[in-house]
């Protein structure tokens, strides 16, 4: 897994070529991966495997990096916390002797983190559920309800790591890249974002896994992948999960009016 | 019977008021409004729990009634709104879409900010594991969140709150009406 090996195929944001960057701070924190590979497990936070969710946890880190997603240095912090964890359940008798009870509280401190942050997930669940309700209710006069103004601020349903962890799968099961010389073939995020839309035009939900073209060049999958997250951002776009492990459906929140509205009857 | 005439009376003095009113109406203020109104003829002893009583009246009468109008307790006031049931067609009649919602990370610090009041940064960012800065920014501009106060700690850093009009836009009561931690706590450890 080094990122550095992967970068044959260019990336090419728009004509005047500036780095594309998506910046992360929009999104969700470590605490929001770690629970998203936790619940990928099925398991009590208690019994996580952290071996396991250790190296996950860096590989998510290191496909970020390679999509140039800048994870910010909180990621860092706690990959670090949770390669000394690893270490040290390795490691028989520690170089530096360590107080065991000191190396337990950390631990406790990580696990006691990680069930707060569910909690708060799911008071954001049940304030949502509330948010919906309020907004079927329409006073006299009101013109746009107790909602939400439109704005472009960022949606994502489906959260980030969901989506980078559906495109890791994407890339898994590419081959290496082949030892004879490859033509190079630029892609552009700016075209990739043209194609996500005419899939989406229709108004209908299309799979995650629909946008990326099979048998593509590594390039091309990554440049179609920045280029829904961006959509994402700008909100023209939006993905949901049907629950923990369900699928991924995207779909265009701008369809051409005349195709939409069809739907929105029913 | 004239009792009952003043109490029929009354409800639809509420109801007048609250149709009218372009905010919730607290069960002070209508014990306000209904006593300057009637200056002079009788009923001078109207309290607080007459009109709540009242309130609720009114509203078991609309659900008797099949209205589609209910009164509502919303940031510790009355208001009268349409039921849910009816969404759908003033969507139409008004024009507009299905309201942007916020997103999962702002709701996320919002959620930390109403179970934690008043709260730091700090603490929003321990246990959010982030920097919770541009979340907090966007639901200060929404005029969901306020700044209450400082902390009596180093730095003395602001402490933040939420305001009513986040009560309004989740139609509660007042904070009380979220569940509590320890409900959440047991959720998750069925």
């Amino acid at each position: 897994m080094r990122a550095s090996d992967r970068r044959d195929d260019p990336i090419v944001a728009d004509e005047n070529s500036t780095p594309f960057l998506v910046h992360t701070e929009s999104f969700d924190g470590p605490l929001d991966l770690l629970l998203h590979l936790v619940r990928r497990h099925e398991v009590a936070i208690e019994q996580v495997p952290l071996a396991q969710i250790t190296a996950e946890y860096v590989e998510t880190l290191e496909l970020m990096a390679e999509l140039e997603l800048e994870p910010a240095a909180e990621f860092l912090e706690v990959a670090a916390t949770l390669m000394r964890f690893k270490a040290r359940a390795l490691l028989p008798r520690p170089a530096v002797p360590e107080d065991p009870e000191l190396a337990a509280q950390e631990e406790a401190v990580l696990l006691q983190q990680l069930v707060e942050h569910q909690v708060v997930r799911l008071a954001a669940q049940q304030l949502r559920h509330r948010e919906n309700q309020a907004a079927a209710v329409w006073f006299r006069g009101e013109v746009s309800p107790a909602g939400i103004e439109a704005t472009d601020s960022e949606i994502v349903e489906a959260d980030l790591f969901t989506l980078v962890t559906a495109f890791r799968n994407v890339v898994a099961g590419l081959e290496e890249p082949a030892a004879f010389e490859v033509p190079r073939e630029e892609f552009s995020v700016a075209e990739c974002s043209a194609e996500i839309r005419a899939k989406l035009a229709l108004g209908v939900p299309v799979p995650f896994l629909e946008l990326f073209e099979s048998g593509a060049p590594r390039g091309k999958l990554i440049a179609t992948f920045l280029a829904l997250l961006d959509l994402i951002r700008g909100s023209m776009v939006r993905a949901f999960q049907d629950g923990p492990l369900g699928t991924i459906l995207v779909f265009s929140t701008d369809a051409d009016d005349d195709v939409g509205t069809n739907e929105t009857t029913a | 019977m004239t009792e009952s005439a003043d109490s029929v009376e009354l409800l639809s003095t509420i109801e007048a008021v609250l149709y009218a009113a372009d905010q919730p109406v607290s069960a002070d203020r209508l014990v306000e409004l209904v006593s300057k109104a009637c200056d002079g003829d009788g009923d001078a002893n109207l309290d607080v729990d007459t009109v709540r009583s009242a309130c609720l009246e009114l509203e078991e009468r609309y659900r008797a009634n099949a209205s589609a109008l209910q009164v509502m307790e919303i940031a510790r006031g009355y208001r009268l709104g349409t039921r849910p049931h009816f969404d759908a067609i003033i969507r139409l009649l008004r024009q507009v879409e299905r309201p942007t919602q916020l997103s999962l990370p702002a709701l996320e610090t919002l959620a930390v900010v109403a179970y934690r009041q008043p709260t730091t940064i700090a603490e929003i960012h321990s246990i959010r594991g982030k920097d919770p800065g541009a979340a907090l920014r966007r639901l200060r501009d929404l005029r969901l969140v306020r700044i209450t106060g400082r902390r009596r700690a180093v730095g003395r850093p602001f402490t933040y709150g939420t305001t009513d009009r986040f009560l309004e836009l989740f139609g509660l009561r007042d904070l009380t009406e979220l569940p509590s931690e320890e409900e959440f706590q047991e959720l998750l450890e069925a």
